[in-house]
This record gives C-alpha cells, structure tokens and sequence, in this order.
C-alpha cells in the first residue's frame, strides 16, 4: 500500500500539521465572508473569489508602488476590498432584492454608450493597431457598463427616481446567475487590467514573512524571535513567520468579528436581519445597509486571505487565483455549519487538513480531497457540524 | 363511530421537537359521507392531513385506508405522498398550491398523471398509444373542469383566476387524480357567502358521484349544513364528535371555540 | 382527428398558421439545409463561417440538454462539463481504439502509432460511438442524479460543481485515458483517425459532419418538444413551481428526476463526442468547469425552459464569442473578451430581463373552440368520476 506508507510519512510529518493549520486558517478567512452573506441573503456568493484576488492585486500594487511594508498593505487591501465588497453589493445583489424600473434607463445609456464607444473604435482604428489599446478599450467598456449600473442603483437610493419600494421580489436562482455573471467580469477585468501571467510579492517585501521563526540546525532547534537578523543559512526551517503570522491573524480576526457580531449594535442588525428580513425592516434596521456592511467584512477578511495565501504559496498572483480557494472555503463554510462564524473556522481547518493530508497522499488530487468532502456534507448533513437543522414543518 | 369506514387511523400522534402537535387521534371517515374536522386554529387539523397523505410520518399510531367496501385495509401509514395518492387520497392545500405559471387546463392534466402510463420513449418516438393517451388526457382533463365548472377559463394562467376559481381548480385537479377519498384543507377560507354557497353546491356534487369527503373548515354554519359527522380537535387532541347538532351542543366544544368563564372568586 | 393530431405534434401552427407563418418557420430550416450551397468552404471567410456554424450547432444540442436540468426542471447545474468530457473521451478513445496480437487496445498516447485493425471502423460506426456516448453519460448522469435528489438552489449547483471539479481533475491526471494535458489527436500524421462517415472524412470543412450536426439537432429539438408536451413534462413542470403539490398529485419526483437527469446526460455525451470531432481533438484540459457555464449562459441568455430561445440564445451567443476570436478589421480584440461578454450579459440579463430573450410559453397549447367540442364528444377511460360508474 503505496498510499499507506506516504500517509504514515505525512502523519510523522510536523510540517504537515503546520502546512494544514496555515491552508486551514487562510480558508477559515475566507469563509467567515461567505458564511456571513449566505447567513443573511442566502446566497453564495461566487464573486468572493474574484474579492480575494482583487485584494492580493491591491496589496501587490501597494507594495510594488508605494513601497509600503508588506503588513501596511494588507491594511490597504482591506479597505479597498472592503469598498469593492460594498460596490458589489450595490452593483450587482440590490438591484435584484428591489424593483428599480426607472434606473433601468441609466444602465441602459451605460451600455449603449460603452458599445458606442467599442464600435467608434473598432470602425476607425486602423489596422496593426496595438493589442494594448483593445485592451484597454474593452475594459473601458466593462468600466462604463458597471459604472452606469452603479450609479443607476446608487441614484435609486438616494430617491432620484422617487421613493424606492424594497424587497419586492427575490429570486435567488437570478443572484445565483449574477453572482457568476459578476464572478466572469471581475475575472476579465483583472486578466485585461493585469494580463494573464503569474506575479508574486518581491522577495524584499515578503522578506519577514519568508524568514524562519524555528529551524533545526545541527544543535537542536533554534528559536530566531527577530526576523530582520541575520538568516539562518544551513538550518532546515520548521516554521516560518508567515505560518504564525496567519495562525495570529486568523484568530485575532475572528474574536474581532465574533465580538462585533454578538456584542455590538450592527451585529444584533445583522443576526435579525440573518432571522427575518422583513421583521427587521419593521423594527427600523436599514437592511440594504446591515447587507452592505456584511459585504464589506467579508471582502475584507478575503483581502487578507488572498494576500497570506500568494505569501505562502509563494506568487500565484493570477486572474483566476480566487477561484479554487473561494469554492473550497464555501465547501468549509457547509461542513462547519453556514451561518456561523465558528463554523467556518472549524470547517477551514478541517479542510485545510483534509486538503494538507490528501495532498500528502495524492499530490494531484489535494483539491479532490476538499470537494469530496464538501460534497458528503452536503448530501449527507446539509446543516453542517455547528449549525443547527431546521426543524422540518411547512 | 360506526358503520363502514373509508379511512380510519388508531391511536395517531406526532411530535414536532418537543411539541405534541397531534395526539392519540382516533377517526374514522364515512364511506360516501362527508365528514369534517374543526377545531381553533393551531388545534392540529391540518397536520392530521399532511400524516394522512404522507407529507409528515407520524410518530405514533397507524393510518388504515380501505378504498373498496369490503375489501382488505392498506396500511398507509409512513407510505410515500404519491403512493398515498395513487391509491385513491387526493387533498387541496390550506394556501392554494397550484402549478402558477401553467394554463388551468394543464393543472389538471397534471393530476391525470397518476393514472397514465406513457413511457419517455413512447413520448418521443410517438408511438400510437402515447398520442391516443396524450388525446384521452386532454379531452378527460376538459371533462373536470367542465365538472369544477371552469370550462370558460381552460385557457388561462392558473395565477389569473379569481381566488375562488383557484380553490374549484385545485379541487378538480385533485379529482383528476381519480381518488376514492377527497380531503380538503379550508376550502372556503377567503370566499365570499355566493362563491361559499357554489362551493358547497359543488362539494354535494363530488359527495353525489360516490366519493367520500374528508373536510377541515372553519365556516361552522357550512359545516353543520353539509356534514355527516363531525370531529372536533383542540392541542392536538380529539375532544368530540359525532352528529353536527351533538357536537353543536357539546359543552367541551363551546369551551374550546369561546373559552371558559372562570368562575367568580 | 387531424386537428387532435395538430394538438399533440405542436404543429398546430400548420394546421392554423397563415401562409406567411408558415414561411417564417420554413425560411430558417431551408436556409440552413441550403447553406453548403451558399458557403464555400476553401475561402478563409467561409472556413470561419463553417467553423462558427459547427460550434453553434454543437452546442445548441448541448445546451438543449442543459436546459432539460436548468429550464425545465428548475435545478442550477454546474456540472455539465462532465458529460461533455466523458461523451468527448468515449468517442475519441472509440475512435483510437485498435486490434492488435493482443486484442482490442485503448492507446491514449499521442505519440502512439496505431497499426491494425480499428474496431469501429466500419460504415456508420461513429454513430454507434455517439449513441454509445450518449448511453453512458445518461448513465453518468443517473447515478450522479440519484444522491442530489433532495438537494436544491444553490446546494445542488455547489453540489454538482464540486463533483464537476473532482471529475475534472481526474480527467486531467489521469494521462494513460486521456493524454493529459497534451490531449488526444484524432488527425494523427501518421495514421489519420479522424472519423468517417459513409466514406467521407468529417472534418469541418467537410459536409458531411454539417448534416450530422444538423440530423441530430432536428432530432433533439423534435425530442425536446415531443418530452415537454409529454406526460414527463408536465412532471417536470409541476415539480419545478412546487414540488409538494407535485407529489400529492401522485408524480413520483424522484423518478421523474432521474429521468430527466438521464436524459440531459444523455444529450451532453452526444453533443460531447461531436464537440471532439469538430476540433479534431480532445484536450480535457479545456474542458473545465468554465464551459459548463458558457453552455449555462447560452440557456439563460435565450431563457429557461423555452426551445426556441435557446436556438436563439446560442446562436448568438456561440457566434458572438467565436467571432471575437477572429480578426475584426485586421485589429484583434483579446480573446478574453468573450468572458466579458459571458459575463456582463447575465449580469445585465437577470437585472433586465431574467425570463430570457423568448421567454417558455406556458406550458402547452389549449385547445380552441372546435377542438375544445371534439374534446368533448370524445369517451375516455380517463373520465370516470366517483367510485362506482
């Protein structure tokens, strides 16, 4: 049993343990973004993965361009993911939970006006025009659509068009679509934006990161608190700052939210809205606000992910990066319990191990090793290890 | 009760979590009579009919239904909801459940689904005795509804009918279904006196072809009017029944419908 | 009897329909039966045009099977990729397929040089190999149907896009069945296994894989009516707007589930083993879980549930994403951009308009007045009410 022996390998293995726990952590990150959006709109978000690679592009051009510390542009990338979860939110998911008749009007110059722009080009350029130019032009176009559809919900909200009427119809099959729909575009934005190639953090940037915290040398192990030391040159790391850097962050995060969950206005906002949005509307909470902000901390916690997860890979920095770890981290928001945040920790890491030990047993197949286990929750204990099962009456 | 019963259930309980919804039920329904079940609401009416077709498995006790006079008992309960209905139980739903975004007349072919046969195949090979199905489907599915009396409106999106027209349709969707036993679930709740008393025109009707009816109502006055025999539930629990005028009477049933006055101190 | 005919093949349109009607349903089915003898196929304009009408039709059957799932029984499948795959990978292995001193070999090596005798190598023997496909991907899809029954929403597309997931990557790792990452090659330089048919090379310039494609997807589209008019499509219907009502209309939902799941797994193996034969290769690689969203966005675009609109749906969708890919005016548009397309056009759609560009019609055709008198006259078994007639 060829599998057996590299099983037993990997289980006598510390670094596997380390590996699970770091991978684990970085889904846990991940998430407690869906976890809470599905909680409150009952959707899964599929775009989360395109937050998570927006959020490492941010951070890398932060470091590459401001010359920021690596840890100052995770700050930065939160904030903007943050606006860009709340953007989402707006561009794409309100417009579905409201009836905005007349702002159809705005997004339908956006479009024209993009498409007359593309047209404008494409009958005068000449030919051996640059790839770039098309480049930009169509991400112009892409800009302008959701620009236009934007602006359409954000002028409804403010009451350009007259009391707007909320919650009139939401079909969750429609989001769904959107969701992907939002997914591709974001995608294709990065891709035209940032081209397809694989990018990483300089290695002067993620140099704390990298540095080793324990390493086994010819003496025994070797504890090296002051990462900008000198570097252990012969000695064979057993953990790297990175590793307890996101160990750290994903439970500092987690209180943080935990705490902003249970013990502060906007939490209660969100557990009644989690419960019954339209009680909640009665009782005076802004819903599409109380959404918003769900939106925007789970952007942000995905920012910090993204970014961990390129340091400890090592690069990875493509378009499409989000994707795997985004579905992945759904698959841990269901075994851990949808809805709650100590579900998604618990089911990150056990997925993280699931992942660390499969891949120690099939490289190829790590990824498998999630989706099977995902989809065994799923048909088997929907309600997951934490959450509770709806009690079954019409 | 006595006399000859179409279905029967002994000692019917359920629980929900913690909460006795129904318990130790025992009731029988007449053979070609009709026969009703009130109660306040919250009182478990509804929930009788959900075990009875198979959608909740009740907890305790055993659903018999008898569809030929005479005949050996089947034991219904825990058995699939469409098992339930093919074997002869058809039911309406308290908040109408009709196929929305289908033509009336398409609702009701849908409830001849239990009773044709044409394979996948046949459908897409064509073969003659699918078509001559799918003509007999059409033209059977046109006979109930001139039967529901709603022939005028065989065109229509089920979602346009009036709300009384609604409760005719799922009622002759369920006859479609060719059932022995017809329960329904609040047929009159909304209607207005005239589409109250068309309905129990109609109700008379489907009693007249030798079906038996199974009825929950909160209309007391349609109730005493078209029963046979009456069951009254309160916290899950049977507390009278038999003829309307007995159960009118009964002290147990004024109690649970008006509460009791408490005695002066 | 002719008009009850009508009522039940849906041409009631013919029977009813004006002159100029029947002209307008005539006109699209003529012009693409005609089109070899208005395309050539040796100029670079028609090679393209013939290339973008092979992938259109491809996928429209494709899609048509998609929407089996997605239109008619009202499920998110993200998973559809898989029958694609594997009916792509049973044709092309069919085709591979060799007689040697040891029996029948399976060589999935592109450098592999197969001498012998080739098991379908006979007239109309890559019929049996799309029948075949087809086969086992309904099969496939049974069994993956039967442990999702309970599941809907977003559960079963997550569900059926992890499952998609898992089968891809053994798709991918697995190099001795499907070449890996280097694909399979049907026009090997050596030995040319692209196949034939009736003698003829089906390639895409050749005719005859353009009546193929079109042979079956007139009859996926006669199937596709023929099962929505049927008893199972009314299951169908009743299942998707309320599955308890449904239920207690006596409709076994899982039974008509698995139909339905088998039937769409059926059509994807179809349309896969033909999508291998117009790019003359299999490379598993492509196939991800992205196609089984182009394939999704074609029956959201031309809306769920209907026929037509998925024709139109892919039509415009396929040729729209095809046709970037070409030089437009000697300036190139970058081939991502048909992503953004995909992608701005469901965003744009569900906001605007979810039903799709032809919405379904509600479900069937009820009779006029005449019909609704020979309906009426007619004694069926059907019509017995009560317990003793």
């Amino acid at each position: 049993m060829e599998w057996l022996t590299s099983l037993g390998n990997a289980v006598q293995n510390p670094a596997t343990y380390i590996d699970a726990l770091t991978l684990g952590s970085i889904y846990a990150l991940i998430a407690v973004g869906y976890t809470m959006v599905y909680g409150i709109i009952k959707l899964i978000n599929f775009a989360h993965g395109e937050i998570i690679m927006l959020g490492t592009y941010i951070g890398l051009l932060a470091v590459n361009t401001l010359n920021v510390p690596i840890v100052l542009a995770i700050l930065i990338a939160m904030l903007a993911c943050a606006a860009i979860g709340a953007i989402l939110d707006w561009t794409a998911y309100l417009p579905l939970r409201r009836s905005l008749p007349k702002a159809e009007i705005l997004s339908i110059i956006g479009l024209v006006g993009g498409a007359a722009l593309l047209i404008a080009y494409f009958t005068t350029g000449e030919a051996g025009d640059s790839m770039a130019t098309a480049h930009r032009l169509v991400l112009g176009f892409l800009a302008v659509v959701l620009l236009m559809l934007l602006v359409s919900t954000l002028a409804d909200l403010l009451g350009w068009f007259g009391s707007p009427r909320n919650n009139v119809k939401s079909d969750r099959l429609a989001a769904l679509i959107t969701a992907i729909g939002m997914s591709l575009c974001l995608q294709t934005m990065a891709h035209l934006l940032w081209s397809a190639k694989y990018e990483s953090f300089p290695t002067a940037a993620a140099k704390i990161f990298d540095s080793k915290l324990i390493a086994q040398t010819t003496e025994g192990l070797v504890f090296r608190w002051n990462p900008f030391g000198p570097p252990l040159i012969d000695a064979v790391p057993v953990l790297l700052w990175k590793e307890l850097v996101t160990w750290v962050a994903m439970l500092v995060l987690m209180i943080v939210l935990l705490v902003i969950v249970q013990r502060t206005k906007i939490g209660k906002a969100m557990r009644a809205c989690a419960l019954d949005q339209q009680t909640a509307w009665l009782m005076g909470i802004n819903v599409n606000h109380v959404i918003a902000f769900t939106f925007m901390i789970g952007s942000a916690m995905a920012a910090v992910a993204g970014i961990l997860y390129s340091v400890k890979v090592g690069g990875n920095i493509y378009p499409r990066m989000g994707y795997y770890p985004g579905v992945i981290a759904f698959a841990a928001a269901v075994l851990g319990g949808i809805g709650t945040i100590k579900g998604a920790v618990l089911g990150g890491l056990i997925i993280g191990f699931t992942e660390a030990f499969g891949g120690a047993v099939a490289q190829q197949y790590d990824k498998a090793f999630a989706f099977g286990l995902m989809v065994i929750f799923i048909l088997f204990r929907p309600w997951g290890i934490l959450g509770r099962k709806e009690a079954k009456r019409a | 009760m006595t006399g000859d019963a179409i279905l029967s259930t002994e000692s019917l309980s359920i629980q929900f979590g913690g909460l006795q919804a129904v318990n130790n039920v025992n009731l029988g329904v007449h053979r070609g009579g009709i026969t009703s079940l009130i109660g306040p609401n919250g009182a478990g009416k509804t929930t009788v009919f959900n075990m009875v077709t198979g959608i909740y498995r009740p907890t305790a006790g055993r659903i018999l239904f008898c569809r030929q006079q005479g005949g050996p008992p089947a034991n219904i309960t825990n058995m699939p909801v469409h098992k339930v209905c093919r074997l002869g139980i058809a039911r309406t739903f308290q908040n109408i459940r009709l196929f929305t975004d289908m033509p009336v007349l398409e609702n009701v072919k849908v409830g001849l689904h239990a009773r044709t046969s044409s394979s996948v195949f046949g459908a897409v090979a064509t073969l003659p005795g699918t078509v001559r199905e799918e003509v007999d489907v059409e033209a059977a599915a046109l006979h109930y509804l001139d039967f529901v009396g709603l022939m005028h409106s065989a065109n229509d999106l089920a979602d346009n009918l009036a709300y009384g027209d609604q409760r005719r349709l799922e009622i002759g969707r369920a006859l479609a279904t060719h059932p022995g036993l017809l329960l329904l679930d609040e047929p009159a709740a909304g209607m207005n006196p005239q589409e109250t008393e068309a309905l129990m025109e109609l109700i008379g009707k489907i009693r007249a072809t030798g079906i038996s009816v199974f009825l929950i109502e909160h209309d007391v006055q349609l109730v005493m009017k078209i029963s046979d025999y009456v069951y009254v539930v309160d916290h899950g629990e049977l507390i009278a029944e038999g003829r309307p005028e007995e159960v009118q009477n009964d002290p147990k049933v004024i109690e649970a419908y008006l509460g009791v006055d408490e005695p002066a101190p | 009897m002719l008009r009850v005919l009508a009522v039940v093949l849906q041409v009631r349109w013919w029977a009813k329909g004006g002159w100029f009607k029947r002209l307008v349903h005539l006109l699209p089915i003529a012009l693409i039966l005609a089109a070899p003898l208005l395309i050539e196929p040796d100029t670079s304009l028609g090679s393209v045009a013939m290339d973008i009408m092979l992938k259109v039709g491809v996928f429209i059957i494709l899609a048509l099977g998609l929407n089996v799932v997605v239109g008619y029984l009202g499920l998110l499948e993200l998973g559809y990729v898989t029958f694609m795959a594997t009916g792509a990978l049973i044709a092309t292995l069919g085709m591979m397929t060799v007689k040697t001193g040891t029996g029948w070999v399976l060589p999935a090596h592109t450098d592999y040089l197969p001498q012998g005798e080739f098991m379908f190598d006979f007239p109309g023997g890559y019929l049996v190999l799309i029948l075949i496909a087809g086969l086992f991907c309904g099969l496939l899809g049974v069994l993956r149907g039967i442990p999702t029954l309970r599941l809907t929403g977003d559960y079963y597309a997550i569900v059926t896009l992890g499952l998609a997931e898992i089968s891809y990557l053994i798709y991918r790792n697995e190099a001795w069945l499907s070449g890996g990452a280097n694909g399979l090659r049907l026009s090997h330089p050596a030995n040319d296994l692209t196949p034939k048919l009736f003698g003829e090379t089906l390639y895409y310039d050749n005719w005859m894989l353009y009546y193929l494609v079109v042979a079956v997807i007139f009859l996926t589209i006669f199937a596709m009516f023929r099962l929505q008019q049927s008893r199972i499509g009314r299951a169908w219907a009743a299942i998707r707007i309320d599955e308890t009502a449904a239920r207690a209309c006596g409709i076994n939902v899982a039974w008509s589930k698995i139909v339905g799941f088998g039937i769409s797994g059926f059509f994807g193996g179809v349309g896969g083993a033909l999508l291998c034969v117009t790019s003359s290769t299999l490379s598993v690689n492509e196939l991800d879980v992205w196609q089984s969203i182009i394939v999704l966005c074609a029956v959201v675009l031309g809306g769920m549930g209907s026929i037509r609109g998925v024709l139109l749906g892919t039509a415009i969708l396929i040729s729209v994403g095809e046709f970037l890919r070409q030089d437009i005016g000697g300036v190139r548009v970058p081939p991502e951009a048909r992503y953004l397309v995909y992608g701005l056009m469901l965003l744009l759609l569900m906001r605007f308009r979810p039903q799709g560009l032809i919405p379904r019609a509600p479900a069937g055709h009820p009779p006029s007045a005449e019909e609704e008198e020979e309906m009426r006259r007619r004694q069926t078994p059907l019509y017995v009410l009560g317990e003793n007639p």
